[in-house]
């Protein structure tokens, strides 16, 4: 984690020196603002708040970008993105994809959880679009090592419809998987070793 | 015209029966797929590289103009930026007042109005929480604008690009899927409205009174006719400047090879007969795997010009200026989008030469550069042919519109 820090730290001040109109202390503070919630280094300490470390740039883009049109709940977000400038936005997915990826979940692996998980997965080929080792690629998320409440939660949302993202694609993925199913699910890809 | 599928020995109503019995297993089996897939994925082979393949994603920012592709025309044309900024950007239509009104799908999910001199140009926001707005139209000082589902119109629009007027519905009547039910849409030399219903699949059977074909309606919505049977997905026709006759461009089927099937443009010669293929014919030359079986490519129309393997042809108009050379009078402008069903990317804007037979006799690339180390910097959606003989390309990728002029 220390390595990633001092990794990241370069990044912020090249970009303090880019040509971003509404000044270097504001993207700072931001920026300042995503760890504060989401981690030093991107890796989440509370349950309901995703880890953003590696997350593809392209994804980050477009959940900021959700936020700020309103098409994606959630009143911290929708407040901390509100005034955000196209070039901000960038230049903020662009940090947060240097972050380090989070570590799988290091407790004890409960085996038969895992491979309920792992079938799962491999049903609703859930690979195929975020990579086989699920570090996500694109507009589509890194899902390795995320928390599994988070993970829950936004399976619930994709079923529900409350959430879209960039095509129908999850509300096809999800659809029919009983709350047994998410946990499971949720297990395995938090807990992912190749 | 490609006849009902008639067995030997059976009624109509029999086989008509049969046909909808066969039709409802085909729509429960997609259903039954469709749970676990996408349904752009339905049908891909298995296999690393095919994994990896999905539609592409455009950054949901528009690409600042310093760093837009730099187009290349033919020499004696000219390219420049007409408008940056403008996210999603997509059809382009031109008002009588001067005012370029942009559509945007997906990303977007507005209209928007481009008016002012060069330099002074401004991009107005006047229409937004559209769902797919990709269809827009103008016509008699109103705007036409439409979703999967319904068709809108708002008047006097370019009085009032600050606050529109409340919209009439004009036509509600769209299945409103989300594949392939975005519109292109536009009045013909017949004072009619047409209206594309895109297959809502990569490759299905659908009931053919309502998908995979181009419809025509009167302005207040009224008196609908099937025009084009056998249309998968179009996203850009027009009417060529003196037979009047319908032109379309179609997407063609994904998933079959990288180099298969061919995207398809097309002439109505006889409207209300016209049967294109799908989803049993690709390309005028190859019988689907699945749906083709007992099916002939000469029963359907063939395409009048291929334009690539997965070639995404969208936007295209018949060139009615004067400001080109001859050459180009009467040609057709196709903005070929780029594919992504396929692991070799290309994009550009092609002009096809249509000559007094109506045959095509080429089809080559016009504006180029959309492409660099296999990625897109920009992918070309609609074009327009303004007032003065110049040509906007739009481009949903950056973000953009540019112009192309020549002479001077």
């Amino acid at each position: 984690m220390r390595s990633g820090l001092a990794a990241a730290a370069p990044l912020v001040l090249s970009i303090a020196a880019g040509p971003y109109p509404s000044g270097a202390q504001t993207l700072q503070d931001k920026i300042a603002a995503c760890t504060a919630c989401h981690g030093e280094t991107g890796q989440s300490q509370d349950a309901n708040v995703p880890s953003i470390g590696g997350q593809p740039k392209l994804f980050v883009m477009y959940q900021l970008f959700f936020y700020r049109e309103g098409r994606r709940a959630n009143p911290e977000m929708n407040t901390i993105t509100k005034d955000m400038s196209d070039a901000e936005l960038t230049a903020i997915s662009e940090y947060v994809a240097g972050l380090p990826a989070p570590p799988p979940s290091s407790r004890a692996v409960d085996e038969a959880r895992y491979r309920r998980g792992a079938e799962l997965a491999d049903k609703r080929i859930c690979g195929a679009c975020h990579n086989a080792d699920y570090s996500g690629r694109e507009q589509m998320p890194r899902l390795a090592g995320q928390g599994e409440a988070y993970l829950v939660k936004s399976f619930r949302a994709y079923q529900a419809g409350t959430r879209i993202g960039t095509q129908a694609a999850m509300a096809e993925a999800v659809r029919g998987l009983s709350d047994s199913d998410f946990a499971d699910l949720a297990y395995y890809l938090a807990h992912f070793r190749r | 015209m490609h006849p009902l599928p008639t067995k030997c020995g059976l009624g109509l109503q029999t086989a008509s029966a049969i046909a909808v019995g066969l039709l409802a297993a085909t729509v429960a089996l997609a259903q039954e797929k469709k749970e676990e897939e996408p349904f752009w994925a339905v049908g891909r082979p298995k296999g690393e590289v095919t994994a990896k393949m999905a539609p592409v994603a455009a950054p949901p920012v528009p690409t600042p103009e310093a760093q837009l592709p730099k187009l290349t025309a033919p020499p004696g044309f000219k390219v420049e930026v007409y408008q940056s900024g403008i996210l999603d950007a997509r059809g382009l239509r031109r008002g009588d007042k001067g005012t370029v009104f942009v559509s945007s799908l997906f990303v977007a999910g507005k209209i928007y109005a481009v008016t002012g001199e060069p330099g002074k140009r401004v991009t107005k926001t006047i229409l937004s929480g559209l769902e797919l707005p990709n269809g827009i139209e103008f016509n008699k000082g109103s705007l036409y604008v439409a979703t999967p589902k319904q068709i809108t119109r708002y008047d006097n629009i370019e009085d009032n690009l600050d606050k529109p007027p409340a919209p009439v519905t004009i036509y509600d009547k769209l299945p409103g899927d989300v594949p392939h039910g975005w519109k292109f849409i536009k009045f013909g030399p017949d004072g009619k409205l047409y209206v594309p219903v895109g297959a809502p699949c990569n490759i299905c059977e659908p009931d053919p009174a309502k998908y995979a074909q181009i419809f025509r309606i009167n302005a207040d919505g009224s008196n609908m006719e099937i025009v084009a049977r056998g249309v998968r997905n179009t996203v850009g026709f027009d009417f060529h400047p003196r037979s009047k006759e319908l032109w379309f461009t179609d997407n063609q089927r994904d998933w079959l090879s990288e180099d298969m099937p061919l995207d398809e443009l097309n002439r109505v010669a006889n409207p209300g007969k016209d049967h294109f293929g799908y989803p049993y014919c690709h390309s005028g030359m190859m019988t689907d795997p699945e749906f083709g079986w007992g099916k002939s490519c000469s029963d359907y129309v063939k395409p009048a010009a291929s334009l690539g393997p997965h070639a995404a042809p969208l936007g295209m108009r018949f060139y009615t200026g004067t400001m080109f050379p001859t050459k180009y009078r009467n040609a057709i402008f196709i903005a070929r989008h780029g594919p992504w069903n396929r692991t070799q990317k290309y994009a550009d804007v092609s002009v096809a030469y249509v000559d007094d037979a109506n045959k095509v006799t080429s089809v080559e690339p016009f504006l180029t550069g959309w492409v660099k180390d296999n990625t897109y910097l920009g992918r070309p959606v609609d074009v327009l042919v303004m007032a003065d003989g110049s040509l906007l390309v739009s481009d949903d990728h950056a973000g953009a519109i540019y112009r192309v002029s020549y002479g001077k």
